[in-house]
């Protein structure tokens, strides 16, 4: 376990020793993912899921849907396709109909 | 060693795609660097396209580019004959095709953000030997 500080500007020095176990340079990239609690998991890369998901974020912005409106019509879709694939399955709701 | 293996549902699979913050969303970069394996069903990717044709049309292609980035691997679905077999492993009939398509496909666990109908009776789980 390494103890690290954050400087001004949030600067904080990489330790040399895992510099030097993984090769990394100055100018590597890193991902920062936040797990929450306080805990961050730092990933020496980019992440092409990234770009996608922040072109995605301004498309729904832009269309004006929250994530729980389409987790709604994600029920409905559910339920209309269990209609549509597995129409001969006899449900309790079915046999009754 | 064994990579831990997830099936997404399909509005663990929404959340990941069209929001960078959240859990989801950081499972789909382990599937991206192969930290972990990503399980999806045809149905799943099915119904997610259909929900975002109707409500963000833009985002289906991203739904598809996101599947391929994050390495996700697409398994068929029961038959009619299986599903019928199965529907004692949750109360909504609608969700059986999706459990047992995780079931069939030996994933470790299932990630969703519906708690009414996959959390909320702690048998499902029980029942289905995945942990959600």
């Amino acid at each position: 376990m390494t103890t690290i500080q954050m400087r001004g500007k949030g600067t904080i020095t990489f330790p040399a020793k895992l510099r030097s176990k993984y090769k990394l340079q100055e100018g590597e990239v890193f991902t920062i993912i936040d797990l929450g609690g306080g805990s961050f998991l730092l990933k020496p890369r980019a992440y092409e899921i990234d770009k996608i998901s922040i072109r995605a974020e301004k498309n729904l912005k832009e269309d004006n849907v929250t994530l729980e409106e389409l987790f709604e019509t994600l029920r409905e879709v559910r339920k209309e396709r269990f209609k549509e694939k597995y129409g001969n399955v006899k449900t309790s709701s079915n046999e009754k109909s | 060693m064994k990579k831990v293996n997830i099936f997404l549902d399909s509005s663990a699979l929404i959340a990941g795609v069209l929001s960078k913050t959240g859990a989801s969303h950081t499972l789909l970069m382990f599937g991206e660097d192969e930290t972990i394996q990503l399980t999806v069903s045809e149905y799943v990717v099915g119904e997610s396209e259909d929900t975002l044709k109707k409500k963000s049309p833009r985002n289906v292609e991203t739904l598809h580019n996101s599947i391929t980035v994050s390495k996700f691997q697409v398994v068929p679905d029961p038959s009619d004959e299986e599903i019928q077999a199965n529907l004692y492993l949750i109360e909504d009939p609608d969700d059986v095709p999706v459990l047992l398509a995780a079931i069939k496909a030996k994933v470790d666990y299932l990630a969703t953000h519906d708690k009414k109908h996959f959390l909320n009776d702690p048998k499902v789980e029980e029942r289905a030997g995945i942990k959600i």
